[in-house]
Order: C-alpha cells, then sequence, then structure tokens
C-alpha cells in the first residue's frame, strides 16, 4: 500500500505539487498552532498574572487600608478628649475625626460606643447616637470582641444592621483612659471594593472572609452571603496568593494580611481570553485564507502544468506511434508556449526527416530489390556464364576446329593454292561468316589471280605481239629506211643522175637513147622507187596498222591494266577484308580470352583456343598482308607496266603519227615518183622535143633535182623519221620486251598460285 | 470592522468579476452564452453580498447570525458554475440534470444544517456532504469521460483546471464552516465573514477570470458545436482575450 502510494506520487506531478501545498498548508497550521498556543499561554500567563496583581494589589489595597484604619483608630482612641468624659468633647473630636482629610475611605461614622451598655453615646453622625448596636443585632456589640490593651484595634466581620442600608463593619479600639470606651469606626463595606478598578474586562473582584462569606461584593445584595466559589481555593488563597481555572472562570486570590480575607477577582473565561481567541481566530482565518489562496494557485498553476503535460506527452506518444498530424497547441505564450511549439517544430521536422527517411527508405528497398534482382541477374549471368563457358569451351572447340581448318586452308591458300576453299559449313555464326568470307576472298582472289594472270597472259602476248609488232615495225620501219635509203640513195642517184643529166642535157643531143634510157632507168627507179615507196606504204600502213594494233593492244594492255588495277584493288579490298577478317578474329580471340579469363582456370583450353585463334587470325592477318603486299608489289608493276603501256600508247601514237608522216611522206614520194615518172615521162617526150626543151629539160632537170633533193631531203626526213621510228619502235620494243618481261615475271609470280582459269587461252 | 464592510467589499469583488464576462459578451458574441453564465455567477453574488452589505435578510438562528440572501446566492451562482463545467464538455441532458440536482441537493442540505440544531443540523450536514461526493464525483469523472481520449488541448486544460479550482475550494467551504460560530467556534464571526468573502471571492471570480482567460477554449467549443458535430476542432481566427497566463 505504502509503495503504491508512493509510486503514485512520483508518477504525478499534480499529487507531488498538492502534497506540496498541503504540507505547506499542514505547515502554516502547525506554526499557526504554535504561535496561537504561545499566544494563549502567553495571554493567559498575562491574564493571571494581571488577575493575580489585581487581586494582590486589591489586597495590599485592603492592607494599607486595614493598617491605616487601624491605625487612624488607635490613634484616634488615644486622643485624650474621648477619654476626658465630657460629650461635648468627644463629639467635638468625633467630628473633627469624621471631618478629617485623614478619614480612611469608606468610614460612614465614627461611634464613641460604651462596651457595657453597648449603646453609641456619641457618633460622627448624629443618627446614630444612642442607637444600641447590641439591639441592632451588631456583633460588636452582641459579642464584644476581646482586646488586648487599649492599643488593641480589633477589626471586625462585616454585618448589617437595620440601621445601615449597605453591609458595615466595625474597627474597634478602647479610648485610652476611658476603660469602657471604644472608638469604632464603621466602615461601609462596599466603599472598601468600590475603588477597585477592573483590571481585567469583565472582572469582579470580591472579598471573602475566612468563613467564605463576601466581605465585599460588587452586588452588594451578597455581601455577607456565601461565597460559592472553591472552598479548597478559599483556603489556599487565605494564606497565599492563589491563581484558579475552573467552570469557564478564572480565579486569582490573594490574602489581605490585616484581615482573615482574601481577595478574589475572577473573570468570565471568555472574556478573560478573549484576545487569545481572538488572535486564534485570526491566525486560522489567516491559514484559512492562506489555504484557499495556495488552494488557488496550486490548482491552477497544477492544472495548467499538468494538462499542458499530459497533452504535450500525448501528442509525443502519438508522434512516437507515428501519428504526425496531430495538432500540437495551446493558447499559453508561456514556457508551455514555447514547448508546445517547440514540440510542434519538432514534430514537423519529425515529419519532415520521417517522409525523407521514408523515401530514402523506399529508395533503398527499391536499391535492395535492384541489388536483389541484380544479385539474380548475376547469379543468372553466373548461370548464363557456366553455360557460356561450357558453351564457350564447346565453341572454342569448335572454333579450334575450324580455325584449324581455315588454318589449314589458308595455309595452303598462302602456299599458293587458291583453289582451296574453306568449309564454311560451321555452327558457329563468325566463323561460317568468316569461312563463308574467307572464301569469298579466295574466290575473290582466285578470280582475280586468274584475271590477272590471264591479263598476264595478254599482257605477255600483248607484249609479245607488240614487240612483234615493233620488230615488223621496226622492220618495217627499216625497210622504209632502207626504202628510203634506197629513195635517198635513188634519189641522190637521181640527183646525181640528174646532175648527169643535166650534164648530159647539154649532151642531150648526144645521147637521147641514155636520156631515154636514163628516163627509162629514172622511171624504173621511178617505178622501184614507187615500189619502194609502195613497199615504204606497206610497211607504212602494216606499221601503222602494227602500231594500231600495238595502240590498240597498248589501250587493250592499259585498259587491262586499268581492270587489273581495279582488280587489284579489289584484291586489296579483299585483302582488307581478310584483314578484318583477321581483326575480327583476332577480336574474337580477344573476347574468347576475356571469356576466357571471366571463366577462370577452366578457360585455359578456351583460351588456348583463342590464343589459336588469335594465332591463326595473325597468321591471317600476315597472310593477308603477305598478299596485300604482293598485290601492291603487283600493282606498281602494273601500275608501271599501265605507265609504260601508255608511254607505249603514246609512242605508238607518235610512232602512227610518224608513220602516217612516213605514209604520207611515202606518199609524197609516190606522188613525186609518179611525177617524176611523169616528168620522165615528159622528158621522154620532151626528149622527142629534147632539143628545143633542153634547156626546159636542163630546168626541169635542175626542178628535178631540186625536187629530187627535196625528194633526198624528205627522205632523209623520212629517214629521220623512220630513224626515229625504227627508234621508237625499237623503244617500243624495249618497252614491250620489258612488259613481256614483267608480264612473264607476272606469269611467273602469278603461276605461283593455282588459279582456276589460268590457262585460259589469251585472244 | 464591521461586517458590512466586508460585504461590501465582497461586492465590489464580485462586479469587478463580472466585467470581465460582460466585456467578452460584447467583444465577442460567438460565445455569449458562456459569457452569460459567467456574468450570472458573479453577478449574482455582487448582488447578494450588496443585500448582505445593506443588512438585509440578516436573521439570527439559535445564538448566531445567518445571511439568508448568502445561501440564496449560493443555490443560484453553484448551479450556474456546475453548469459552466458541463457546458465546456457537452455531455447528454441526462448529467446536466443530475449534476445540477446533485448540487441544489448540497446547497439545500447545508440551507437546513444552517436553521436548525443539534442532531438534525449534523444529520443535514452529513447528508449535504455525501451529495457533494456525488456531485465531486460526476465533476471528476463522469464529465471528463465526455471529453474523450483525445479532447481537444485548450478545452480539457480550461475544464480541468476552472473544475479543479471548483471541486478544491468547494471542499474548503465546509472546513471553514466547521471551523466558524456555527461549527467548532474557532473562527470568530468577524474572521469567519472575511474567510467566506474571501472564498466566495476566489471561487467564483477566479473561476470566471480564469474562464474569461481561457476563452479561446470557449471560441473551439462553439466552432466545433456549429460547424460539426464531430468534426476536428478547427482553429478560430477570433483572437483570444487570453491575457498571459
Amino acid at each position: 500500500m505504502g509503495s503504491g502510494l508512493l509510486t503514485r506520487v512520483r508518477e504525478s506531478y499534480g499529487t507531488k505539487l498538492a502534497l506540496a501545498l498541503v504540507l505547506v498548508v499542514v505547515l502554516s497550521v502547525g506554526v499557526g498552532s504554535l504561535v496561537y498556543q504561545q499566544t494563549t499561554d502567553q495571554l493567559e500567563g498575562n491574564v493571571k498574572a494581571d488577575l493575580m496583581g489585581s487581586a494582590d494589589a486589591h489586597a495590599n489595597q485592603l492592607d494599607a487600608w486595614l493598617s491605616n484604619v487601624r491605625g487612624q483608630t488607635q490613634l484616634a482612641s488615644n486622643q485624650p478628649a474621648l477619654a476626658s468624659g465630657d460629650s461635648a468633647q468627644v463629639q467635638a473630636a468625633l467630628d473633627g475625626l469624621a471631618d478629617s482629610s485623614e478619614l480612611p475611605d469608606g468610614v460612614v461614622a465614627i461611634h464613641y460606643y460604651d462596651a457595657p451598655s453597648t449603646t453609641i453615646e456619641a457618633s460622627s453622625n448624629e443618627g446614630f447616637a444612642g442607637v444600641n448596636p447590641a439591639e441592632q443585632g451588631a456583633p460588636f456589640a452582641t459579642d464584644p470582641p476581646t482586646f488586648d490593651g487599649a492599643n488593641d484595634v480589633v477589626v471586625t466581620k462585616p454585618f448589617t444592621v437595620p440601621a445601615a442600608d449597605f453591609p458595615v463593619l466595625a474597627v474597634l479600639s478602647p479610648v485610652q483612659g476611658a476603660e469602657d470606651k471604644q472608638l469604632v469606626y464603621m466602615v461601609n463595606v462596599n466603599s472598601l471594593t468600590d475603588g477597585f478598578g477592573d483590571t481585567v474586562d469583565g472582572s469582579s473582584t470580591v472579598v471573602v472572609d475566612q468563613d467564605g462569606a463576601y466581605v465585599s461584593h460588587p452586588d452588594q445584595s451578597r455581601v455577607l452571603t456565601q461565597h460559592d466559589g472553591s472552598e479548597m481555593m478559599l483556603e489556599q488563597s487565605l494564606s497565599e496568593s492563589t491563581f484558579m481555572q475552573e467552570d469557564g472562570t478564572v480565579m486569582a486570590a490573594s490574602p489581605v494580611d490585616g484581615a482573615p480575607w482574601t481577595v478574589m477577582v475572577h473573570a468570565p473565561q471568555s472574556e478573560a481570553f478573549a484576545l487569545g481567541d481572538f488572535v486564534a481566530s485570526s491566525l486560522m482565518g489567516l491559514v484559512l485564507i492562506t489555504v484557499v489562496s495556495l488552494a488557488l494557485v496550486g490548482v491552477t498553476v497544477g492544472s495548467t502544468t499538468v494538462t499542458s503535460l499530459q497533452h504535450l506527452s500525448r501528442r509525443a506518444d502519438e508522434m512516437a506511434d507515428g501519428n504526425l498530424d496531430a495538432e500540437i497547441a495551446t493558447g499559453r505564450n508561456d514556457e508551455f508556449g514555447t514547448l508546445a511549439h517547440s514540440f510542434s517544430e519538432m514534430r514537423d521536422s519529425l515529419s519532415t526527416s520521417l517522409s525523407e527517411a521514408e523515401t530514402a527508405q523506399a529508395e533503398a528497398q527499391q536499391a535492395k530489390e535492384e541489388a536483389e534482382k541484380q544479385r539474380q541477374e548475376a547469379e543468372q549471368a553466373r548461370e548464363n556464364a557456366e553455360e557460356a563457358r561450357q558453351e564457350a569451351q564447346e565453341t572454342a572447340r569448335v572454333l579450334e576446329d575450324a580455325a584449324t581448318d581455315y588454318e589449314d586452308a589458308l595455309t595452303a591458300v598462302a602456299d599458293g593454292d587458291l583453289t582451296r576453299r574453306v568449309d564454311a559449313d560451321r555452327d558457329h555464326d563468325a566463323m561460317a561468316r568468316v569461312g563463308r568470307a574467307v572464301n569469298q576472298m579466295l574466290d575473290d582472289i582466285e578470280t582475280s589471280v586468274a584475271a590477272a594472270s590471264q591479263f598476264a597472259d595478254h599482257v605477255s602476248d600483248a607484249a609479245v605481239r607488240v614487240e612483234a609488232g615493233a620488230g615488223d615495225a621496226m622492220d618495217a620501219g627499216s625497210d622504209v629506211s632502207v626504202a628510203v635509203d634506197e629513195i635517198s640513195d635513188g634519189a641522190t642517184e637521181q640527183t646525181d643522175r640528174l646532175h648527169e643529166v643535166a650534164g648530159e642535157v647539154d649532151d642531150l643531143s648526144a645521147s637521147a637513147e641514155e636520156v631515154a634510157k636514163t628516163v627509162a632507168s629514172l622511171a624504173d627507179t621511178a617505178g622501184q622507187a614507187a615500189d619502194a615507196v609502195e613497199d615504204g606504204r606497206e610497211a607504212t600502213d602494216e606499221a601503222v596498222a602494227t602500231m594500231d594494233d600495238v595502240a590498240d593492244d597498248a589501250e587493250a594492255a592499259a585498259d587491262a591494266m586499268d581492270a587489273l588495277d581495279s582488280e587489284m584493288e579489289d584484291i586489296g579490298e579483299i585483302v582488307d577484308v581478310i584483314a578484318d577478317i583477321a581483326e575480327q578474329t583476332n577480336m574474337l580471340a580477344l573476347n574468347a580470352s576475356i571469356e576466357a579469363a571471366r571463366t577462370g582456370a577452366d578457360g585455359d583450353g578456351f583460351a588456348v583456343v583463342a590464343d589459336e585463334v588469335k594465332g591463326l587470325a595473325e597468321e591471317s592477318r600476315d597472310a593477308a598482308e603477305d598478299i596485300e603486299a604482293r598485290l601492291l608489289d603487283l600493282q606498281g608493276q602494273v601500275s608501271d607496266v599501265a605507265d609504260e603501256m601508255r608511254d607505249t600508247s603514246e609512242n605508238v601514237a607518235d610512232g602512227r603519227t610518224t608513220v602516217g608522216d612516213a605514209a604520207t611522206a611515202l606518199d609524197d614520194v609516190v606522188e613525186f615518183v609518179a611525177e617524176t615518172d611523169s616528168a620522165a615521162g615528159e622528158i621522154r617526150d620532151a626528149t622527142d622535143r629534147q632539143a628545143e626543151a633542153a634547156s626546159r629539160v636542163a630546168g626541169a632537170v635542175d626542178e628535178v633535182a631540186g625536187i629530187s633533193e627535196e625528194t633526198a631531203a624528205q627522205a632523209t626526213d623520212v629517214a629521220e623519221s623512220a630513224d626515229e621510228q625504227t627508234e621508237t619502235l625499237s623503244t617500243v620494243g624495249d618497252a614491250a620486251a620489258d612488259l613481256a618481261e614483267r608480264a612473264a615475271t607476272l606469269d611467273d609470280l602469278l603461276a605461283d598460285f593455282d588459279a582456276r582459269g589460268g590457262e585460259e587461252e589469251v585472244n | 470592522m464591521a461586517l458590512t464592510t466586508w460585504f461590501w467589499v465582497g461586492a465590489v469583488g464580485m462586479v469587478a468579476g463580472t466585467l470581465l464576462p460582460l466585456r467578452d459578451m460584447i467583444r465577442y458574441p460567438s460565445h455569449r452564452r458562456y459569457d452569460l453564465v459567467l456574468a450570472g455567477i458573479t453577478g449574482f453574488a455582487a448582488i447578494a453580498y450588496a443585500a448582505m452589505g445593506l443588512g438585509f435578510t440578516e436573521t439570527t438562528v439559535a445564538d448566531h447570525t445567518i445571511f439568508v440572501a448568502r445561501y440564496i446566492d449560493w443555490l443560484v451562482t453553484t448551479p450556474l458554475i456546475v453548469a459552466y463545467l458541463a457546458m465546456l464538455v457537452k455531455p447528454a441532458r441526462r448529467t446536466y440534470a443530475w449534476l445540477l440536482v446533485a448540487d441544489v441537493f448540497v446547497i439545500a442540505a447545508g440551507i437546513g444544517a444552517a436553521f436548525t440544531d443539534g442532531t438534525l443540523r449534523w444529520a443535514l450536514f452529513a447528508g449535504g456532504a455525501l451529495g457533494y461526493v456525488v456531485l465531486a464525483f460526476g465533476l471528476l469523472r463522469v464529465l471528463p469521460r465526455t471529453l474523450g481520449s483525445d479532447p481537444d488541448p485548450r478545452i480539457h486544460s480550461l475544464f480541468v483546471t476552472l473544475r479543479n479550482i471548483t471541486v478544491v475550494l468547494w471542499t474548503l467551504y465546509p472546513v471553514v464552516w466547521l471551523l466558524g460560530p456555527a461549527g467548532l467556534g474557532l473562527l470568530q464571526y468577524e474572521m469567519y465573514t472575511i474567510v467566506v468573502v474571501y472564498l466566495d471571492f476566489i471561487s467564483k471570480v477566479g473561476f470566471v477570470a480564469f474562464a474569461a482567460l481561457g476563452a479561446d477554449a470557449v471560441d473551439r467549443l462553439v466552432t466545433v458545436t456549429r460547424d460539426a458535430p464531430a468534426g476536428t476542432p478547427s482553429p478560430v481566427e477570433a483572437p483570444s482575450a487570453t491575457d498571459d497566463d
């Protein structure tokens, strides 16, 4: 139970606050009680002191009075006047005493009393003169006290007499010198206590004698009645100051020394302790007001604090649960408002962070899924790779086979057997493609080589023909030359003869026959010349024809060269293809290597294969390069040949032109010969007219001579031309020979290759 | 000082307390009903105190004086306080009814105890205490339950504060009464009057002041009821009359 309560307290701020306030209240009440207690004690003490003081004071007062009265009485009783027996003196004395300013308070009358007769012989108060106290019932008369000498004073108890309407007591003292006479001071008892002030509110002071009768009482009617108080207290108070509190009354009593009396001051408790009650009430009121105020403050502060905290904690719980949408608000602007605001901000930033985190989480999830996917893919890839590896191994083996085949084939090809083809029917697409490409390449090469070979043959033949033609042309040319020489000679001869003729013209008459012979020989000569020219023309024509042939051949050769060139280019392209294929094969090999590397140690075989493929590819590439080089070489040579062919062509053209010129010249010759012939005829005719025309003949002979010179010159030109032509033709011949040589070389080169169609006849 | 002085002090205090809801009633008519109730609490108390200040309804029963006006005041204003608390949470009509009945019963028992003597007096006092227990139960358990598990924080805070003020302070009344002249008599009459006036002032004007300070919560309450019975509370644009707590 205790621990449960303790837990409850610990867990609740409100309870703690309430407990704290309760503690404060308890403390206040406690302190208040303490104050109250102390105040009450103080007050009671004060009251007691006051009362007792009052009692004492009154007692002292009475004491003093009693002493005074005694003394006065005694003194007065010793007045000689009183002992004189003279009533007038006595009266005067009495009056004097009564009028004396020293007369004690309360003395109403002074009597001159005669004890034996119990008569008041004289009194300051005339009403009392002659009164017999004994008849009045005054105790001092009925029961006279005994005196110890004349100076003794006796104070009687209070008594009532009819003569007085208030209780009185008597103070007696025997008169000095008059034994039976007594001086009696009659005292109004009430007056004794009239002077008693109320020291304490509501208090009353009484004087009680030893018998418990009231000597003095504020209520006169109660005098001489029995005191209704504690006997015990009375007893005690007769001897000492006492204080008592009972029945709602507080009493202080003090004994009077001069008489067996006690002065009692009593006051109702409620009145005596009124201040204390007031203080208590005020304190209580104060405590209550404090409690109320504390209650208000505590409740409001506690409630607002606790509810704010509860609200915030509830919101915090909600936020912890993930609900970040609840409203966090208070109407307060103090620290709780700040806290709520901070909470709100924290919630907002949490919300942001949360959504960011959620986004990040989603992304992470996604990434994780992707990673998983990738892992699976990688797994799959690994399996695929495994399969691929196996496939690759398989493929490698296949490739190896294919490569080996290709290697063999290409080696054979490299060795020159262009008829070899590779088996392109492979499962492996690349190898098949390679194979097909290789085959294609080989076909092309073969074709090209065949064509080249053909061409080479063609060229060779053409060259031979050219050579032959050139030779023929040269022969023709030399024939021409010869002819021309002959012509020249003839011409020279002619000239000579003409000169002779000319010389002989003068002797014309002499030798008409000679002239005729000369003319005839001239005609023969001319005829010869013409024949020769004809031959020459023929030869020229032949030469021209041959030249045309040569030109055509050269052209054809050039075309073929060009074709060869383009073929070379094709071959070059093919070689490029081979190179590409080789490159591809290399790449393939590289990929295979990579694959091999990927698959690790298992790929060694594959790597080997790849290496082999790579080697093969390299060899292919080398072979291709070789081919390329050779082809380039060939191309170069062919190009040279083409150039030379072109030169030949040009030369042939030149030759042709030259021959044309020669032909033209020959034609001219023929014309001249004809002219000569005709001239000779004319001469012949003219011989008949020789005489007349000898000068003309001479002139004509000169003309002829001139013409012959011209002819000779022209023949020389022709000869030169023919020489040139011959030279050219020899050059042609050389070129053709060269060409033939080169063609032969080409042929040789091509002969290295076995190609189908290379043996075809060249047309 | 004469008792009447204190009554006048109380009257002035109550009038001052009435000014707050009156001002709110004028400024923010949206929750006029609430302010009317608050004004009624302190207004009626002001009237009663003025009457007592003027010496009306002073009667003597047995050996002590009592002012009937005070009891009539309590008979009217305590139900208003209970009603206001209930209006903050809006319970069922039945709940309103028995809360008010319990409160009236307590006051009536108190009046009976004041006017009687002896055993009957103490019996009535005990009966009143019992009724107060019922009322306290209603305020402490039933009304919060009506608010629900996730009440609007400001309404909840206002209700809890006002309810706690009421319950705690009202519990002090019998204590003061017991200590006063009608009971053990430890409190003298003037002091008792002062304490009671103060208690009245705090429990009424304090209540009204805090209610007025929490007027923004009442705004939300009014908006909620106006817009939708079960809708989410939306903050109202009406400027809050709250000063710093």
